[in-house]
């Protein structure tokens, strides 16, 4: 139940009565209030600075520390206040939780220190509402990533026993590593500039014979031109061998990137080597040549600028997308309207809607070349307003672009937005269930209070024979270990439930019933289990199916040595296999309360046994002789509880 | 080849359309202003009306509270509508955050309808205090009277089946999609049917107040059921 509406469970309760006239069984009776004590004022004081709040705004949230009766261990008897040794600042913000029901996260305050707090008072920093989540996200992952950072400068320290190929390829990622990786680095670079400036320089007409037209300096100089190429083919095919020779994982390296770009780089070299004096491919090969400027892109292994422009080029496809679809649009509009336009004068350069292509692109991007005007004055109007459109549809991506740079560029290069993806599906998650652990929360009660109310019936003739004194007692902590405010609202809901005669049940059960179509009888079980003895383990179980039988995982308490006695019972009221019903976590106090049990149990969060209780009794047809069978005269003889 | 018409008439398109944009764009600056119709953005900023309740002597003598209770109950009320009345929708949600596996917003219509006496559209503390006065502090006949304005959705002094049916249905529809066993259609139906063979004394098809009165009285759960609301604070 969310808390924040916790003051009006009592207007809740009060309308319930449109329910009462229509019902045709009996209400079950109203939790009672024991203790019943008027709303007071407790002093909180954490660290000197003393808060005060009303007794039932702390109570609205009873999983807390500050909702149960954990904050009982924080309890001065002298001053009659609550001391907790904590921050004041980021306290207010809790306690304004309470007050409010929404918890904020303070933009000055350091996320790790707020994290701490909000572990401490046991609030699950899920909560905090939708006005400050996304900064809290976003200030989280930052810390995260830079931990993560200072992990990976770490890292750099020699590890001992690297074998000689780890060696060479940490040497090659991290060239800081050693000298032998510096000189490397420094040596692959400066061939990799080599390589680019010839291939420049190969092109450009260098003087001439005379009578003869001036040739490009790769004709004239072939032989050195040809030696400085293979020089560095050769350091870059050596360069690629031992950096696949040294991959951890050859396969993954030979896709990656830059393992083809060096490939590319050297390829029209062999083939040039295979194909010369072919005439007929020799013009394909000239074109290969090409493909040598891709040389150029082996600095991106040396700057780390070029990677997180390719990077943010990466990131930034949507932008992109959306700069290329616009403009696209605006051309196709603009070429057409131009060419009608122009369709009228006479000599016009737009002979069709395809060359108006040109015209637009040239116009919107504002280059302006001029080999194709408009003459007609139409042409001219709409040619301006192709050029002011043009300005506007390329400014607006292009500052999402530059800000998406600037920031990876300061991140340097961090895959946030896959983990942003998969944090948003857990907290979702975990939303929901939170959600729907209200409505487990009294199905599961429910299940309580039909155990208590059995075991009491169980327990009358059979008080005598009971060794431990003290199971009886266990009950009653049991029966109280919800706080009043849920078992209202449970007592709310079970009211409803009378109403129309109907019960609340879980989806799978509802699921397993619907495909079964009807109740099955079950024999009574033997309490076989009920008689172990001690702990069996953990009391943590796994989700099981309904039907089952008994967990073997179930510790048995003390007091449940007595079920085993109500086998024999004549009247065979009740038979009871079940061993126990743990409640959720929901309350603390539960928790809390089970730190002395003879057997401890060490299960944290959440768990329930699946119990089974079968009540074999004769079909009852009037509904006041099975008053204390809180199954109604519609069942038959299963009660099937099943874990949530 | 365009003739002379086909170029006249494509210049006055193009000089249209720029005077047009030209207009929209002036209109977009602010500099002129073309409204065609009320600009609606007014009625947004809806009166952040604050009501606040009469004095508390005032309500203790009109109710039956004590101070020390409707201050409480004030507490609460304050927390959750600021503003110092609730409208429909807050009342909604409010209530549905009681029901969470159904849907409980048709009978918190019918309970707003109930609470809000002078009809104008929103519960004010006052109107919420005199209601719950009469829930839980209330005579039983005070409180069936309560329970049967509830029922009566057109105010008309008795419950036709067709009522009963929408109160019936809104009842249901709160316990959701996952009961035991499965919600049948036709439940709420036969729900009503009996409930009239109760109480419809001279089965002419609707129940009037002093029918249901009457029926209410002799039946044990009922009365047994109004006692709950003694101790509800």
């Amino acid at each position: 139940m969310a808390a924040g509406v916790a003051a009006w469970l009592p207007f809740a309760r009060a309308a319930a009565i449109g329910w009462m006239p229509v019902a045709n069984l009996p209400m079950p009776v109203a939790p009672a209030e024991k203790n019943k004590r008027q709303d007071e004022l407790i002093v909180l004081n954490v660290s000197g600075r003393r808060f005060q709040t009303w007794r039932n705004t702390l109570d609205r949230y009873p999983d807390t520390l500050l909702g149960s009766s954990e904050k009982e261990f924080f309890y001065n008897e002298e001053t009659k206040e609550y001391f907790f040794d904590r921050d004041p600042d980021v306290f207010r913000s809790v306690l304004n939780f309470y007050r409010t029901g929404k918890l904020h996260y303070p933009r000055y305050e350091c996320i790790s220190s707020y994290d701490e707090e909000l572990a401490f008072f046991g609030i699950v920093p899920e909560i905090i509402g939708d006005c400050c989540y996304e900064e809290y996200k976003d200030r989280k992952r930052e810390n995260a990533e830079r931990l993560m950072d200072d992990q990976e400068d770490n890292k750099d320290a020699k590890l001992p026993n690297m074998t000689f190929r780890e060696t060479m390829w940490r040497a090659f990622e991290n060239p800081h590593t050693s000298t032998m990786a510096l000189v490397f680095y420094y040596v692959t670079g400066f061939f990799i500039a080599v390589s680019v400036i010839t291939n420049v320089v190969e092109t450009v007409p260098c003087g001439s014979a005379p009578n003869q037209k001036e040739v490009p300096c790769g004709e004239r100089y072939t032989v050195a031109f040809f030696c400085m190429d293979t020089a560095c083919v050769m350091i870059f095919t050596v360069e690629y061998l031992m950096r696949l020779f040294a991959a951890p994982s050859r396969y993954r390296f030979m896709r990656s990137v830059m393992s083809i770009i060096d490939v590319v780089a050297i390829l029209p070299y062999y083939i040039g080597l295979v194909m010369t004096d072919n005439e007929d491919v020799s013009g394909a090969f000239v074109t290969l040549r090409v493909f040598r400027v891709f040389r150029i892109f082996k600095f991106s292994r040396h700057s780390q600028g070029l990677r997180i422009l390719g990077y943010t080029l990466k990131s930034c496809a949507s932008e992109l997308g959306f700069l290329l679809f616009s403009l696209t649009m605006a051309i196709i509009i603009f070429a057409t309207v131009m060419f009608y336009a122009e369709k009228g004068s006479s000599s016009s350069k737009f002979t069709s809607i395809p060359a108006s292509f040109w015209y637009t692109i040239v116009t919107m991007t504002t280059l302006g070349y001029g080999d194709m005007v408009p003459k007609t004055i139409a042409g001219k109007i709409f040619g301006s307003i192709c050029s002011l459109s043009g300005v506007l549809v390329i400014a607006l991506p292009v500052p999402v672009i530059v800000s998406n740079f600037s920031r990876i560029y300061h991140q340097n290069q961090r895959a946030d937005k896959r983990r942003a993806q998969k944090v948003q599906k857990a907290r979702l998650a975990r939303i929901r269930i939170s959600k729907t652990g209200s409505s487990s929360a009294f199905l599961h009660s429910k299940r309580n209070g039909l155990f208590n109310e059995a075991l009491e019936l169980t327990q009358l003739p059979y008080k005598m024979n009971l060794s431990n004194q003290g199971s009886t007692e266990d009950e009653k902590r049991l029966s109280k270990s919800t706080s009043l405010l849920e078992s209202q609202h449970h007592h709310l809901l079970h009211c409803l439930e009378k109403t129309t005669n109907h019960e609340f049940v879980d989806e799978q059960y509802y699921q397993q019933s619907y495909l079964e179509g009807g109740l099955q009888n079950y024999p009574s079980r033997s309490p076989s289990l009920s008689s172990q003895d001690g702990v069996t383990g953990t009391c943590c179980t796994r989700r099981t199916k309904k039907h089952h039988t008994p967990l073997p995982n179930a510790s048995a308490p003390a007091h449940m040595q007595p079920l085993t006695h109500t086998h024999t019972h004549p009247q065979g009221l009740q038979e009871l296999s079940t061993i126990h019903i743990q409640p959720l976590s929901t309350s603390r106090s539960s928790l809390n309360m089970r730190v002395d049990e003879p057997a401890p149990l060490n299960c944290q969060s959440s768990q329930i046994t699946t119990a089974i209780i079968s009540i074999p009794t004769p079909p009852v047809t009037t509904p006041e002789g099975d008053a204390h069978l809180p199954a109604g005269p519609t069942h038959q003889n299963v009660v099937k509880v099943s874990a949530l | 080849m365009l003739n002379k018409w086909e170029v006249e008439g494509l210049q006055t398109v193009g000089i249209l359309l720029v005077v047009c944009s030209s207009l929209k764009l002036m209109h977009f600056l602010g500099l002129i202003d073309i409204s065609m119709t009320d600009s609606v953005e007014d009625d947004f900023e809806l009166s952040t009306v604050c009501h606040r309740p009469e004095s508390m002597d005032k309500l203790q003598e009109q109710t039956k509270f004590t101070k020390k209770e409707l201050q409480v109950l004030y507490r609460g009320f304050k927390n959750e509508c600021p503003s110092g009345v609730v409208n429909e929708e807050n009342f909604k949600n409010i209530y549905s955050q009681f029901f969470p596996q159904g849907d409980s917003s048709m009978y918190a219509h019918f309970l707003f309808e109930a609470f809000d006496t002078n009809k104008n559209g929103s519960v004010s503390f006052e109107d919420f205090v005199f209601g719950l006065s009469i829930i839980l502090r209330g005579t039983i006949n005070d409180r069936l009277n309560w329970a049967f304005n509830l029922y009566d959705l057109n105010k008309d002094g008795c419950i036709t089946k067709e009522e009963m049916l929408d109160i019936m249905k809104s009842i249901y529809d709160m316990m959701g999609k996952y009961t035991y066993p499965t919600m049948q259609d036709d439940a709420p139906r036969e729900h009503v049917e009996s409930f009239f063979q109760k109480m419809d004394r001279n089965k002419d098809g609707v129940v009037t107040i002093d029918e249901f009165i009457e029926s209410c009285k002799k039946d044990e759960n009922i009365m047994q059921s109004m006692q709950l609301f003694d101790n509800v604070i």
